[in-house]
């Protein structure tokens, strides 16, 4: 490290752009050839290949970070920003599909019966499953600010302790979603209801299973003594993460779970 | 308090425990004399306590930062030091990967590395021909008979 007369990262140079690069070029040429003639063995290899790809390109980032020492403040600052302007682009990412329940709902076509719900659409009860999601995440919220909160303290058990919750939480939602996904009387198909709702919540749900990972990841990471009580921007940001879901959940279940089944007409 | 002290500047100032221990930067700190620590100022007043506590071990500053395990023993018993700042698995990591011997990130732990780096890369060139094989196929369908 020394010789450097700056506080910059100039990485080494990685493999894992090109590998990426053929994984994913592998799984939608696999994709194509599924959906054409239901073989997926190339899809298969192609997503294995971003699998390891993506474990060895963040296990060097944490290499680079906590054994190399080269995440100074600078670097930091510019990884605090990669982070901000990444849930950003989420951000934006379910606007749209917010936009499209709303523009939907708001003035629903005569083909719907001018009515939202459609005619025809049984909707979920908002105050039964949804709202038990909504607790569960709220306090999965809580616990992971109890777990940032004893790493500032260098409370090592506690923070496992409250990561753990975390994790079991997370977990806890997306069973709870399967469930109700399996029990509902509306499908994908059924008109642009079931578009909405399902695409939606669909991926809030693939959120919370990414959310879910990063926090696990995080808890390992703990568990080996990666973080210190004034430097763990991998867990701050796994906190970041999961706080940008709970709210796109709350708005999930404010907007299209609870104003979405309350039946009214043009 | 916690005092770190900047060269450039010559000054000390205000820091986290940690950071007073391990101070981080690319550049070593200078290995010359170090002027005397004054920590009293008119702005900093000792209470007793502390003043007896310094005169029983006073704090110096290393050229290097110092082990734990000293750097801890020459201070007060009182000192809460991170458990996670001088674990020693950590440190023995951080040493083998910041040994400057040209070998990048993704293999300097070793044969686990060039394992998976290797079986990355042979999947990639079975995709890459898996993948160029099935465009051609779909491309050029065989007639059926």
């Amino acid at each position: 490290m020394t010789g450097h007369f700056h506080p910059y990262h100039l990485v080494d140079q990685s493999p894992w752009p090109l590998t990426a690069a053929i994984g994913a070029f592998g799984l939608t040429a696999g994709l194509v050839k599924g959906f054409h003639n239901s073989n997926f063995n190339l899809c298969f290899i192609g997503l294995f290949i971003i699998i390891l790809t993506m474990f060895q390109w963040w296990r060097d980032v944490s290499r680079e970070g906590t054994l190399q020492g080269l995440h100074t403040n600078a670097v930091e600052f510019g990884l605090r920003w990669g982070m901000i302007l990444f849930i950003l682009s989420e951000v934006l990412f379910f606007f749209s599909f917010f936009w499209a329940f709303f523009h939907s709902s708001l003035s629903p076509t005569i083909e719907l019966g001018s009515c939202w719900p459609p005619v025809g659409v049984d909707a979920f009860n908002p105050f039964q499953v949804p709202l038990l999601n909504t607790a569960v995440l709220l306090a999965s919220g809580v616990t992971v600010t109890w777990a940032h909160h004893s790493l500032i303290e260098s409370n090592f058990n506690e923070t496992s302790y409250a990561l753990l919750l975390t994790v079991m939480l997370g977990i806890y939602f997306t069973i709870l979603q399967v469930f109700e996904y399996y029990q509902a009387p509306f499908s994908i198909a059924d008109s642009v209801y079931g578009s909405t709702f399902f695409v939606a919540t669909g991926f809030h749900g693939l959120h919370v299973i990414i959310g879910t990972t990063f926090l696990l990841i995080c808890l390992f990471r703990h568990t080996l003594n990666h973080f210190s009580s004034n430097h763990h921007f991998g867990f701050e940001a796994a906190a970041w993460y999961w706080h940008f879901v709970d709210v796109v959940w709350l708005f999930l279940f404010v907007s299209i779970y609870w104003w979405g089944s309350c039946l009214f007409s043009m | 308090m916690f005092y770190k002290y900047f060269p450039g500047t010559n000054t000390f100032a205000a820091t986290s425990q940690q950071a007073a221990y391990y101070p981080q930067g690319l550049r070593p700190l200078p290995t010359t004399e170090l002027p005397t620590m004054i920590y009293e100022s008119s702005k900093v007043k000792f209470s007793k306590a502390s003043a007896v506590a310094a005169a029983k071990a006073p704090p110096t500053m290393a050229s290097k930062p110092a082990p734990m395990s000293t750097a801890a023993s020459k201070l007060d018993a009182r000192v809460d030091v991170s458990k996670t700042a001088g674990n020693p698995r950590i440190k023995q990591l951080q040493e083998l990967f910041t040994k400057p011997d040209g070998v990048p990130i993704h293999l300097k732990r070793g044969a686990v590395d060039r394992v998976l780096f290797s079986s990355t890369m042979v999947l990639c060139g079975i995709c890459v021909a898996y993948t160029a094989y099935t465009i051609y196929d779909m491309a050029f369908p065989k007639k059926s008979q």
